[in-house]
C-alpha cells in the first residue's frame, strides 16, 4: 500500500474515533438534561396530582351529600315495596357451605336500608327452605328460625319447603332432629300457608297437633316422602290438626314415593307408607273446604264419595289414584258446588266406571282425566260417565292417548266445550276439519292436541279461511281460538323451526298459537343420525 | 274538567276520568262534589305532574286495582318485575325524575304507576353488590367499623351449626 494512502487512512481513523467520543459526550449531556427536566416536571406534577385527587374526592363527597336527597325522599313503605320486588318471591334458605344472609346486598348498603330490612316483619315471613339432604337440616332450620324471629310477633307466616334430590332424600331422616317440631310447630299459631315436603315420620308430629293450634291456616299442601315406615296409615282418625282450623280452605296431600321409584331403579326402593286405610273417617273441616286434593295417594271409594258429599263448599276435587271399592256402591253422590274434578283413571275402565258411577255433579265445568299408562278407553266409558254427571262441561283435559275413532263422538257428545286439551292424542284430519268449520265444538276457545304434518297443514289452511271469512264479515282477525298448543313431532328440527317461523309470520292474528314438540333439538339430531346410519 | 295547581303554581286542566286514576283526587272530587275550585297539589311540581298525567291518559279506562286484587296478586306470587313496553319507555327518565314520579304516585295514590316506578328501581338494584348499589344511587356507606364487623359476622349467620 502506498505510504500516502496509509497516512490518509490513519488520519481518517483518528478523526472517526474523536467523532465517536464527541457524540457520546453530547448524547450524555442531552440525557442528563432530559433527566433533569423529568425530575423538575415530576416535582411540578406531584402537587397537581394531589390537588386533582382532593378535587375528585370533594366532588364525590358533594355528590354523596346531595344524592341521598333524591333516594332519601322515598318513604320507608315505598322502599319496602322496592325491596320486596328485589327479593322477587320468598326468602330462599339453602343448606350448603356458602350461605350469605338473605337480602344481604340490600341490607349492607347503608344504615337506613339495613334498619328497614331488619325491622320490617313482612320481609322475613315468607320462606322457602331448600333442604339438600334430610341428614343435614340443622343449618336451614336455624337460619329459618332467625328469619322468623325478625318476622315480629303478629305477621302471618308462609313456609314452603323444597324436597331434596332423591339421593339427598335417601340418606334418611334423623328422628332426633325434626324440622317440623323445631321450626313449624312453635310458629303454628301464625301459619297462613304451608307447602311442605317431609318424610312421614316428621310430619306425624304436625298432623297430631291439638285442634285450634293453627287458627290462621288458609292453605296446606303436604307432601309425604318415604322413610322409615311403620304399619300405621299416615292419614287416619288420629290426625287432629285440621279438625278445628277455622280458616282452612285448600288442602292437598301428596305422596312422593312414586317419583323415587321411577328415577332410582338401581337402588333398593323404599316401601311407601300406607296412607289411607279402607273405611277410614278423616277428621277434616268438611263444610269450609273449597279445594281438596290427593295426588298419588290411593283414595278408598267410601272416603272419596264421603268427601264429595260432605264438603258443601267444594269447588275442586282431585284424586289421582283411585283406591279400592271398600263399601257398597251408593245410588248417588251429589255435589251441587263442585266445578273441577281430576281423576286418574287407572288401567281398568270397568273399575273406573264403577268408582265414578254414583257421581252426580250438575255444576261441573272442568273434568281432567289423567293416566300414567297408555290405555285404550272405550267410547261407552266416557258416555256413561258424562251422562251420569248431568253437567255442562266447558273444559275437558285428557292426559293419555285415546283412540282416534273415539275423539269425534266424544267431542260431539259435549257441545258445551270451549276448552279441549288432549295433549297426547293425535287428531285425525276429519276432526280438525269439522272443528274449524264450527261443526264440532263450535265454542272452542282453547285447543291442545297432537297433529301430524298433513293435519297441521290442514289446520292452518282452515284457520286462514276463518280469518278471511271474519274479515269479510267485519270482525278482523277473529278466529274464535284464543290459544292452541299443538304437539308436532316432524322428522327434523329444521322442519319444526320452519313451522314455527310460519306461525310467527302470521303475525298478531296467530298470537296464542304455539307449536310444541316432545323432542329437544339434540333428540331430533340423534334421530336423524340414526336414520342416516340405516 | 278538573283544574289542578302544582307546587310551582302551574295550572293543568284535565278530564275527570283521566285524573281519577289518582285515588287521592278521586276521593277529593267525591268529597267536594261538582266544583270549579282548583285542586292544589303542593307536593307535585309541574314537570312531574305532566308526566303523571301522560301516564294516566295512556291508561285511561283500564280497571283500577282493588284491595282484593292487590292481595291476591301478592298471594299468588305474581310479584314479577316485568314492565310493559309502553310503561318501560315512559319511565325511561333520569334518576331524579324517576324518584319524583314514584313520590308523586305514592302521594296521589296511583297504585299502578307506583308499581311501575318501584319495579324500575328494583330492576336497577337486582343482581348488584352493595358497593355497586351505593355507586348507582350515590349512597354513602355510613356504617361504623363496628357495624361493618357486625355485618361481616352476619354474612356467616347461617354457618353456625
Amino acid at each position: 500500500m502506498p505510504e500516502d494512502v496509509v497516512t490518509v487512512l490513519e488520519t481518517a481513523e483518528k478523526a472517526h474515533s474523536m467523532l465517536a467520543q464527541l457524540d457520546e459526550r453530547m448524547l450524555q449531556n442531552i440525557l442528563d438534561l432530559v433527566e433533569a427536566d423529568t425530575v423538575r416536571l415530576n416535582a411540578e406534577i406531584a402537587p397537581l396530582e394531589t390537588q386533582q385527587t382532593n378535587a375528585l374526592q370533594q366532588i364525590t363527597r358533594m355528590e354523596r351529600v346531595l344524592a341521598p336527597l333524591v333516594m332519601a325522599i322515598l318513604p320507608n313503605e315505598v322502599l319496602v315495596n322496592i325491596f320486596k320486588l328485589c327479593r322477587d318471591g320468598p326468602v330462599v334458605l339453602e343448606s350448603g357451605t356458602c350461605r350469605p344472609m338473605p337480602l344481604a346486598p340490600l341490607a349492607h348498603v347503608c344504615r337506613k336500608w339495613r334498619s328497614i330490612i331488619m325491622e320490617t316483619p313482612t320481609m322475613w315471613n315468607d320462606l322457602l327452605l331448600d333442604y339438600k339432604r334430610w341428614s343435614d337440616t340443622v343449618s336451614v332450620t336455624q337460619a329459618a328460625q332467625k328469619c322468623l324471629s325478625r318476622a315480629g310477633s303478629w305477621s302471618p307466616i308462609v313456609i314452603r319447603t323444597r324436597r331434596p334430590a332423591s339421593h339427598g332424600a335417601r340418606r334418611g331422616a334423623d328422628d332426633t332432629i325434626n324440622p317440623i317440631a323445631s321450626l313449624i310447630i312453635p310458629f303454628s299459631q301464625r301459619l297462613k300457608t304451608i307447602a311442605i315436603s317431609f318424610p312421614y315420620v316428621w310430619l306425624r308430629s304436625f298432623l297430631i297437633l291439638p285442634p285450634g293450634s293453627i287458627p290462621n291456616l288458609e292453605s296446606a299442601d303436604i307432601e309425604m316422602m318415604s322413610g322409615p315406615v311403620d304399619d300405621n296409615p299416615v292419614l287416619s282418625e288420629v290426625i287432629t290438626v285440621f279438625s278445628n282450623a277455622p280458616n282452612l280452605r285448600q288442602l292437598t296431600f301428596r305422596m312422593h314415593a312414586r317419583d323415587l321409584v321411577r328415577h332410582n331403579h338401581h337402588l333398593p326402593q323404599p316401601t311407601p307408607p300406607p296412607v289411607l286405610a279402607p273405611g277410614v273417617q278423616l277428621p277434616l273441616p268438611w263444610t269450609q273446604l273449597t279445594h281438596l286434593a290427593f295426588f298419588d295417594i290411593p283414595v278408598p271409594f267410601s272416603l272419596c264419595h264421603q268427601m264429595i258429599r260432605l264438603c258443601t263448599s267444594l269447588l275442586s276435587f282431585a284424586a289421582t289414584r283411585l283406591g279400592e271399592i271398600d263399601a257398597p256402591v251408593p245410588s248417588e253422590t251429589r255435589s251441587p258446588t263442585l266445578r273441577s274434578l281430576t281423576f286418574e283413571t287407572g288401567g281398568d275402565p270397568g273399575f273406573f266406571q264403577q268408582y265414578c258411577h254414583p257421581l252426580v255433579l250438575p255444576n261441573l265445568k272442568h273434568l281432567t282425566l289423567s293416566n300414567s299408562e297408555t290405555i285404550h278407553f272405550r267410547r261407552d266409558v266416557f258416555s256413561s260417565l258424562l251422562s251420569r254427571l248431568t253437567c255442562c262441561l266447558t273444559a275437558l283435559t285428557l292426559s293419555f292417548i285415546i283412540e282416534r275413532d273415539v275423539i269425534e263422538p266424544l267431542l260431539r257428545s259435549i257441545p258445551s266445550l270451549t276448552v279441549v286439551e288432549f295433549k297426547w292424542s293425535s287428531f285425525p284430519p276429519s276432526v280438525i276439519e269439522k272443528m274449524m268449520h264450527w261443526e264440532l265444538v263450535p265454542g272452542l276457545r282453547r285447543l291442545q292436541c297432537g297433529m301430524d304434518s298433513r293435519v297441521l297443514k290442514l289446520f292452518f289452511e282452515l284457520l286462514e279461511l276463518r280469518w278471511r271469512d271474519a274479515a269479510h264479515s267485519g270482525v278482523e282477525g277473529y278466529n274464535g281460538i284464543e290459544s292452541a298448543n299443538i304437539f308436532y313431532n316432524p322428522e327434523s328440527f329444521e322442519k319444526l323451526k320452519e313451522v314455527r317461523a310460519y306461525v310467527r309470520g302470521l303475525g298478531e292474528k296467530a298470537m296464542g298459537i304455539e307449536i310444541d314438540s316432545d323432542k329437544r333439538r339434540d333428540e331430533f339430531e340423534a334421530m336423524q343420525n340414526s336414520h342416516q346410519g340405516w | 274538567m278538573v283544574l289542578l295547581v302544582t307546587s310551582d303554581n302551574e295550572q293543568f286542566t284535565t278530564e275527570k276520568d283521566i285524573v281519577e286514576r289518582s285515588v287521592l283526587i278521586k276521593n277529593m272530587l267525591e268529597d267536594v262534589g261538582e266544583s270549579d275550585q282548583p285542586i292544589p297539589l303542593p307536593n307535585v311540581s309541574s314537570s312531574v305532574l305532566k308526566k303523571v298525567l301522560e301516564y294516566c291518559e295512556h291508561h285511561r279506562g283500564e280497571p283500577l286495582p282493588t284491595a282484593d286484587s292487590e292481595q291476591s296478586q301478592d298471594e299468588t306470587r305474581k310479584r314479577t318485575t316485568d314492565i310493559s313496553e309502553w310503561d318501560q319507555k315512559f319511565i325511561t327518565v333520569d334518576q331524579e325524575m324517576l324518584f319524583e314520579i314514584i313520590l308523586a304516585a305514592n302521594y296521589l295514590d296511583i297504585k299502578s304507576l307506583l308499581d311501575v316506578g318501584c319495579k324500575t328501581v328494583a330492576n336497577m338494584i337486582k343482581g348488584k353488590t352493595p358497593e355497586e348499589i351505593r355507586k348507582l344511587f350515590n349512597i354513602v356507606n355510613d356504617f361504623t367499623p363496628e357495624e361493618e364487623a357486625q355485618i361481616k359476622k352476619e354474612n356467616e349467620w347461617a354457618e353456625d351449626r
